[in-house]
């Protein structure tokens, strides 16, 4: 064997024009095996050259002023009151008009009595106890998110840690019975094959059979890197195995020292399907260190809204959208029973969802109008389990983060980064997406259920039997999003996404739709930024 | 990596042994309830502003090519169902919407036609990719 193989030929970058045109996004997404949901959509986008970076840090500065000019946005969601809460600081007078009978979008919390509504079945009603909560809609948010970290601190909303890694969760689906009858956790496949690849890599070098100039000095230097990187026995270069892949017997006190675990074979590791989930470092949106707001996730949305509240009107479901020559005109219908009705502003922010948009009446141009069809959304379904017990702690020692099933149909395990060895808590059974997603949710609510409990029950012990109520939800039943972010394909990207940007006459679109941060907050904060430097500037130069 | 990754696809598909793919073939409308039902409704007749009818649509008793595109690749809010369902499960359940939704017995497709044109597709793509 002189010529090794190349090092970086299995990375995400590589190859991603050849391999979109033969696989859909979604399925080399979901082989992608990593963590999920729009978090996972993220990391697989960087194949496609699209970049994730949050790139602004906090609100245009702005000068000069509004002069009480009107605006009327439409969705109380993120991006319509960051827009709301930064115009006002400007002078603008500022109108929400908003479908719900709360705020916040997309940025959501289910407690007990939380209403979901599902189109063509019925609505899902949280029936959590006390205290117990789920975040079935935005749930992270990645250290690198300046923008949505901006509002945090700046609405003084505490934050805690989300646990986005635990390599001591389960890895599970694929042939994992070749690796062992009972459930594999995460740190064992990743120990072995990075001990056995260092072992393969480092006796290549030590013979000499590395096809890869080198000085001596610097093949010492990467043995060394080697023996370090997969724990290797320093005189045989032989990979034994390693104190962080777990113990058989713990050590403990007194004359208990521990007894080592013994690793995989190599072809036991191949054959089980599991090595996907090693990976040198997390994709960038896949950060170790994220955090939530302690108490729901719809902390974010309060914050604004005791900002911004007074100018919400509720339940208000819009019509239609004209603009002329001096304004904009939107009708709406109050669902509370008021009728239709009518606001007339200087300019219109709209945050509505394409989804939505493009059925709702309106005098864009046919361009535009085109322009908003051609995105996709994402349908998507998250289950959140109630259990009586954190068996998942008690029984199996894991804090947080997410085991990987390998299963589509139902996505991974995710369990709470809150309420640490409480009594109760909520773990998500479910998050899928596309094709799985729709086929999810045309199973009866029962069926789903139980088809959760299935994948977790042969993990946990503890799943079937502590099970208590769940709370189901598919983003694309939900009439208001019809999805659960936009889902751009390269060509709409190039092609209608810049149009959308544009302000049309006095109107301009924001959400996590046009962002290149699709399905973050910090995509409809950011999106927000831009769009009111632009109303600004139309409105001073008026 | 093209390779590997589909290969990685099936492993986990086989390994779970729930997808359709790995099943024996299911009839045009139990094919349809389990995939298009939510969205468009176990009767076909979708929900107004959400999701279109299927029931009386001529875009489906139009060309079957442009029908067939639509399931492998997705059209708005719509997944793509390419290599979720098999080519001839994708040929039965355009087959049962086209008669049983709209009454059109003639034109019926086959997985022969559905793989015909992936490969007319990709052959596309690959010209000017």
């Amino acid at each position: 064997m002189k010529k090794l193989p190349q090092f970086a030929s299995h990375s995400e970058n590589a190859n991603s024009t050849n391999f979109s045109q033969h696989l859909t996004r979604r399925h080399f997404l979901q082989a992608l095996g990593a963590v999920g949901g729009a978090g996972m959509m993220m990391s697989g986008l960087s194949a496609f050259g699209i970049s994730i970076a949050s790139a602004q840090e906090t609100p245009p500065s702005l000068s000069g002023n509004g002069n009480g000019k009107r605006v009327v946005i439409l969705g109380a969601g993120l991006a319509g009151m960051v827009s709301a809460y930064e115009l006002s600081k400007q002078g603008y007078e500022c109108e929400i008009l908003e479908v719900r009978s709360f705020a916040g979008g997309r940025c959501q919390t289910a407690r007990k009595g939380f209403i979901l509504p599902q189109l063509g079945q019925d609505n899902e009603v949280c029936q959590f106890d006390e205290g117990q909560y789920y975040n079935h809609g935005a749930w992270r948010i990645p250290y690198h998110h300046r923008s949505t970290l901006h509002y945090t601190r700046e609405f003084s909303i505490p934050l805690e840690i989300f646990v986005n890694h635990n390599e001591a969760a389960y890895v599970t689906g694929a042939n994992a019975n070749a690796l062992n009858d009972r459930p594999v956790r995460q740190m064992e496949v990743i120990a072995d094959m990075r001990g056995h690849v260092s072992e393969i890599l480092a006796k290549h070098v030590d013979q000499n059979a590395l096809d890869v100039p080198l000085t001596q000095e610097e093949k010492d230097k990467f043995l060394e890197f080697l023996v370090s990187e997969g724990n290797l026995d320093k005189k045989g270069l032989d990979y034994l195995g390693n104190s962080g892949r777990g113990y058989s017997t713990n050590p403990g006190a007194g004359i208990e020292p521990g007894e080592a675990s013994k690793p995989y074979a190599l072809n036991q590791l191949l054959q089980s399907g599991l090595y996907d989930i090693v990976k040198s470092v997390s994709g960038f949106s896949q950060q170790k260190t994220m955090f939530q707001p302690i108490g729901g996730m719809d902390k974010i949305a309060k914050g604004f809204e005791s900002h911004v509240g007074n100018s919400i009107r509720y339940n208000a479901k819009v019509t239609q959208i004209q603009q002329g020559e001096d304004g904009v005109l939107i009708d709406y219908t109050d669902l509370t029973g008021g009728g239709d009705r009518q606001i007339k502003g200087d300019y219109c922010i709209c945050t509505i969802p394409l989804s939505v948009l493009q059925n709702i009446e309106s005098d864009f141009s046919s361009d535009f109008i085109t322009a908003m069809r051609s995105v996709s959304y994402e349908p998507t379904c998250k289950l959140g389990l109630q259990m009586k017990s954190r068996f998942w702690e008690l029984e199996d020692h894991i804090y947080g983060g997410h085991s990987l099933t390998h299963n589509s149909e139902t996505g991974n395990i995710s369990y709470p980064s809150t309420g640490w060895q409480e009594q109760k808590g909520v773990v998500q059974g479910v998050y899928n997406f596309g094709s799985n997603a729709a086929q999810f949710s045309a199973q009866p609510r029962d069926a789903r259920i139980d088809k959760a409990l299935a994948v977790g029950e042969k993990l946990h012990a503890g799943y079937r039997r502590d099970f208590d109520t769940a709370f189901n939800t598919a983003w694309h039943l939900e009439p208001n999003n019809l999805g659960g972010w936009a889902d751009w394909s390269d060509e709409a990207r190039q092609n209608s996404y810049p149009l959308l940007n544009e302000p049309q006459g006095r109107i301009l679109l924001a959400g996590e739709h046009l962002s290149y941060l699709t399905g973050w907050q910090a995509g409809a904060i950011e999106s927000a930024w831009i769009q009111i430097e632009k109303l600004h500037e139309m409105a001073m130069k008026s | 990596m093209m390779k590997r990754t589909l290969l990685g696809l099936y492993a986990i598909m086989a390994g779970v042994g729930m997808t359709t793919a790995a099943k024996a073939e299911l009839k045009g409308d139990d094919i349809y309830l389990r995939n298009c039902s939510a969205c468009h409704q176990a009767d076909g007749n979708g929900i107004s502003g959400a999701f279109p009818a299927l029931k009386n649509n001529s875009f489906v008793t139009g060309d079957t090519d442009q029908v067939i595109h639509v399931l492998l690749n997705g059209r708005g809010g719509m997944p793509s169902f390419n290599g979720d369902i098999t080519d001839d499960e994708i040929a039965s359940v355009i087959n049962f919407i086209r008669s049983d939704l709209n009454g059109i017995s003639s034109d019926m497709i086959d997985g022969e036609q559905v793989r015909d044109l992936k490969t007319t597709e990709r052959q596309k793509m690959e010209r000017e990719g």
